[in-house]
């Protein structure tokens, strides 16, 4: 395997750690609070995915020592962008949608038409960090998340970059409330830095994880270690049951969430699992000889 | 820190017996086997182990604190260690004890649990500390030194070992009692269940089919000796302490360093304060615990630092004869490398069913090999990445 | 040989005003779900470092660590053994498990200042904490390390355990380093251990002209600390007696506290009711305070 996860970042309000999406809350206030980072000058005339995407993608560049001084510190022509959303900026397409409706196309504003373009949450990461590789939106469903991870890992093996940004996130907006009628869903972003590993060796940073298996259907373990950790609906840690309807953000969460227990010394391999018919599975491990 | 550090005594308490010519004639006899450890609480899937035959009867307290299997384990491979040295009383009384200790008196503190220990403490408010193994041996030897327990987990007796040696460097002691002691606990054994990292067969380094280590109980001490003070008293040595060295991964809580750079370091270290070359190793004592990593790792550091070598030298399988004996293991590691290096042989280990491709080094399954280099090495090593490196050579080596 | 010089100190004390805040102390992520007395261990040592920055100065192959602790995972390894007894090892929560292995806790602290020479754990009953100073003494005099994080960590007694009530919690964190080059730092301590019984070696050894102006105690009721201290009350002008809780945390706090003493040479004594016996002496760089 030529790829290894170096960061993991996250924007979910009330969450500090990693582990936090396995645990009970500390109680302590130390957790994203969106009211306060989702503000400031670089926020605005973004949508709120995009927000979201940009302080996790923050964070896992952080995570990943890729960030010194706000300033990305890799090479920005070898660094791609892969985000996963349903819903993503399913707000401003409404709103366009809703001014036509109202008052033809006279009334829609030039600068806003951006915003409507589907892969506009993997441009604002791109900019805001000159990334110049591979861009990539994937809105794939129930698998969307993991579905991010194995194109990550793909670009990485194909030398088409050096290391990828993954982010997977859904807005809390009145749109896609709307359009789960009520549902409970998540409001938030994760994202995973996944770095070639001679890269990772030149740079000298640690690497945190593997994604050993990906496919469709449920995997058998591809190491002789057991599953210490499930992440799946049917059994084990179901992120959707405790965050809400997590979309195409749920594989990057709990990607993650394995990340985390692995750094802390969890048990066993993780064992990720989203949607049915077919189920998607991936499979994360400690880091071997070859990472 | 000059001078040179000599093993002038040798007691064992093992899987194999008592004594260290039961350790010995058990190790070349293929070792022993794992049988279930005896405990209605023990609610884990595995709770295989590598026990000993039978827990010494005494001494059942040290103060106010009852004493388990562990302590009395220590206490009888130490005196068996002195009176192999030819320690009498006077030399005891100014003997520092420096043992390697993890779970210590853990069992005393799990039977007051289940209420089946028998001894009730003499003061049953007072505070009852876990690592009471060093205080319990210097108690019985009458020594009036100091005595220090040192808690590096699994290689805790390795680092104890080392720091002892470091004593009589520095001039501190002439000689000192060193080695570990530990017996069963739930709490280490349900632990090492729950990390999926109890092989529920038996412990098979470097087999293929390896799904973890299998503990082992028991104790084994050194008494280590400055060269001029052996001499003086004409004591015999077994092998010479010539070089230790310690690392620290720094990194995660039970996963080795892949990389394995700082195992690297601490072999490549140890071999430099003994003043020695790779070439100079005739076997190698392995860490070796049968889980999936370690052996692994271990494999590719002991190839990083022999090279070539790695063909020929032998490692002594010791863990899939006595079990992972925890604090214990990096003074069976020396307490063996000694034994090993008085005979000039190195112990067949038992049948690995199918060696593992990613585990390239030597592990002789068809009889006893002679040792034809004149120093083995121990490797010893514990979660966080804690790692220690012994050389010994023969105690006939002039350096 | 068995002197080193402080250049940095760090005292955790929790329970004093109000309860420990584990994400003010340890800003980031990683920590709040680490049992407490690695909490302790590295709040401690977060500001040991910011006294004496030698430490990071160092190279990380030059870093050593040594932790004296005796009750550190006793709350978590009687949780545990609960667990098992009553449900099954495999309800064990992941996350702590590996921390029955107690030195862990240094490893941790290892980790956090990337100390690659070495991670030595003590817990020898009550002296441990103060044994930890020597032993960092000897391994800087063997070339084992240029400097040493050196400390002592407890957390207290599960309720029930014979000495829960009063028993130590909290850490203490020291930056030695060997004594000499004409620098003060905080003051040179140096301890020497050894057992009740041979008191008049060890006292003849760290008190050789039989003067010292302070001498305190951490001593408990048993036969040996009652033993010690009628020893000593023979011998010392100024004897002040503290009675010891149960842990190896409060000589090594004692210690600290002689460091930022106004005063001339101080012994801080402490002896466990299994035998061991430890004296610290303690001089101040000068007659001024460094603290």
């Amino acid at each position: 395997m030529s790829a290894v996860v170096t960061g993991v970042g996250m924007a979910v309000e009330g969450l500090a750690d990693p582990d936090d999406l396995l645990h009970p809350l500390t109680g302590d206030d130390s957790g994203f609070d969106p009211k306060v980072a989702l503000t400031g000058r670089g926020m605005r005339h973004k949508d709120r995915a995009s927000r979201l995407a940009l302080v996790a993608a923050a964070d896992a560049l952080t995570d990943a020592g890729l960030l010194t001084d706000g300033t990305y510190a890799g090479c920005g022509d070898r660094t791609a962008v892969v985000v996963s959303t349903n819903f993503g900026n399913l707000d401003s397409v409404c709103s366009f949608a809703d001014t036509i409706a109202g008052e033809g196309v006279v009334g829609l504003s030039p600068l806003g038409l951006p915003h409507t373009s589907s892969n506009s949450v993997a441009g604002w990461v791109a900019i805001e960090h000159h990334l110049r590789g591979p861009n990539l939106t994937v809105c794939n469903g129930a698998s969307s998340g993991l579905d991010a991870l194995f194109w990550a890992q793909l670009m990485i093996e194909a030398g088409r970059a050096d290391a990828t940004v993954v982010v997977g996130v859904e807005p809390g907006t009145g749109a896609v409330a709307r359009l789960l009628d009520g549902a409970r869903s998540l409001d938030g972003a994760a994202a995973v830095v996944v770095e070639s590993v001679p890269h990772r060796r030149a740079r000298g940073a640690a690497p945190r994880a593997v994604i050993a298996d990906f496919r469709r259907g449920t995997p058998t373990s591809a190491t002789a270690r057991p599953v210490g950790l499930r992440m799946d609906p049917d059994g084990g840690v179901d992120l959707a049951g405790r965050f809400g309807e997590c979309s195409g953000a749920l594989g990057v969460l709990q990607c993650v969430a394995g990340v985390g227990y692995l750094d802390a010394g969890g048990a066993g391999d993780v064992l990720a699992t989203a949607g049915r018919d077919p189920a998607t599975s991936m499979l994360l491990t400690l880091p071997g000889r070859a990472s | 820190m000059t001078g040179r550090v000599l093993v002038t005594g040798v007691g064992a308490v093992s899987c194999l017996g008592s004594g260290r010519a039961a350790l010995w004639h058990g190790l070349l006899a293929g070792g022993g086997q794992p049988r279930d450890v005896i405990d209605p609480h023990a609610h884990m899937e595995s709770a295989l182990m590598y026990l000993t035959p039978e827990v010494p009867a005494a001494p059942v307290a040290l103060a106010h604190v009852p004493l388990s299997a562990g302590p009395r384990f220590a206490v009888a491979a130490a005196r068996e260690a002195v009176d192999d040295a030819g320690l009498a009383g006077p030399a005891r009384a100014g003997l520092p004890v420096v043992l390697g200790v993890e779970m210590g008196n853990a069992r005393m503190h799990e039977d007051r649990r289940t209420g089946t220990h028998r001894t009730a403490s003499s003061d049953p408010d007072r505070w009852t500390p876990m690592t009471v193994t060093a205080a319990a041996v210097a108690a019985a030897l009458g020594s009036r030194e100091t005595h220090t327990s040192v808690g590096n987990a699994c290689a805790a007796s390795a680092y104890a070992l080392t720091v002892a040696a470091d004593m009589i460097r520095a001039g501190e002691a002439d000689v000192v009692l060193t080695g570990g002691a530990e017996g069963a606990t739930r709490v280490g054994m349900g632990a090492f269940n729950r990390l999926g990292a109890a092989d529920p067969v038996r412990c098979r380094p470097f087999d293929r089919g390896r799904r973890g280590t299998v503990f082992g109980d028991g104790a084994a001490m050194l008494v280590l000796e400055s060269a001029d003070h052996a001499r003086a008293r004409g004591a015999h040595a077994y092998a010479e302490v010539a070089g230790a060295a310690w690392s620290c991964d720094a990194r995660h809580p039970t996963a080795p360093d892949p990389s394995a750079t700082h195992v690297i370091r601490a072999m490549r270290e140890a071999l430099d304060a003994a003043g020695l070359g790779p070439a100079d190793v005739g076997a190698v004592v392995p860490h070796g615990t049968g889980t999936a990593l370690n052996d692994v790792v271990e494999s590719h550091a002991m190839r990083a630092v022999f090279g070539a070598h790695c063909d020929r030298l032998p490692l002594i399988n010791l863990k899939a004869m006595i079990g992972h004996t925890a604090g214990v293991a990096g003074a069976f590691g020396c307490a063996t490398a000694a034994l090993a290096l008085r005979a000039g042989v190195v112990p067949a280990s038992p049948r690995i069913d199918e060696p593992d491709p990613e585990c390239a080094v030597l592990v002789p399954q068809d009889g006893t090999r002679p040792i034809e280099r004149p120093a083995v090495m121990v490797n010893s090593y514990a979660f966080g990445g804690n790692n220690a490196c012994v050389v010994l050579t023969g105690g006939a080596v002039d350096r | 040989m068995s002197a080193l010089l402080v250049t940095g100190l760090g005292v955790i004390t929790p329970g004093e005003g109000r309860p420990f805040d584990v994400s003010a102390a340890l800003p980031g992520r990683g920590y709040r779900r680490l049992p407490p007395a690695a909490q302790y261990l590295l709040a401690a040592a977060a500001s040991a470092v910011a006294d004496g920055s030698s430490f990071v100065a160092a190279p990380a192959h030059r870093r050593g660590v040594v932790v004296g602790e005796n009750n550190a995972a006793a709350a978590l390894m009687e949780a545990q053994d609960r667990t098992i007894i009553e449900a099954h090892a495999a309800d064990l929560p992941p996350l702590t498990t590996p921390y029955f292995a107690a030195s862990l806790f240094g490893s941790r602290l290892a980790a956090e200042y990337d100390a690659h020479a070495f991670s030595l754990t003590v817990n020898s009953p009550r002296t441990a904490g103060v044994e930890s100073l020597g032993h960092a003494a000897r391994a800087l005099a063997g070339g084992r390390a240029e400097v040493v994080l050196i400390g002592a960590t407890e957390h207290t007694l599960p309720a029930g355990e014979p000495g829960a009530a009063d028993s130590d919690a909290g850490a203490v964190v020291l930056v030695g380093e060997p004594v000499g080059a004409g620098r003060t730092g905080l003051g040179v301590v140096d301890v020497r251990t050894g057992s009740v019984d041979g008191f008049d070696r060890l006292w003849a050894a760290a008190v050789p002209d039989d003067d010292i102006a302070v001498v305190e105690t951490v001593l408990d009721d048993s036969p040996a600390g009652k033993h010690v201290e009628h020893l000593l009350a023979a011998r010392c002008r100024d004897l002040r007696t503290l009675p010891a809780p149960a842990g190896c945390l409060t000589p090594l706090r004692r210690v600290a506290h002689g460091l930022c003493a106004a005063s001339p040479d101080r012994l801080v004594v402490t002896a466990a009711a299994e035998g061991g016996l430890a004296i610290t002496r303690i001089t101040p760089p000068s007659t001024e305070s460094p603290c």
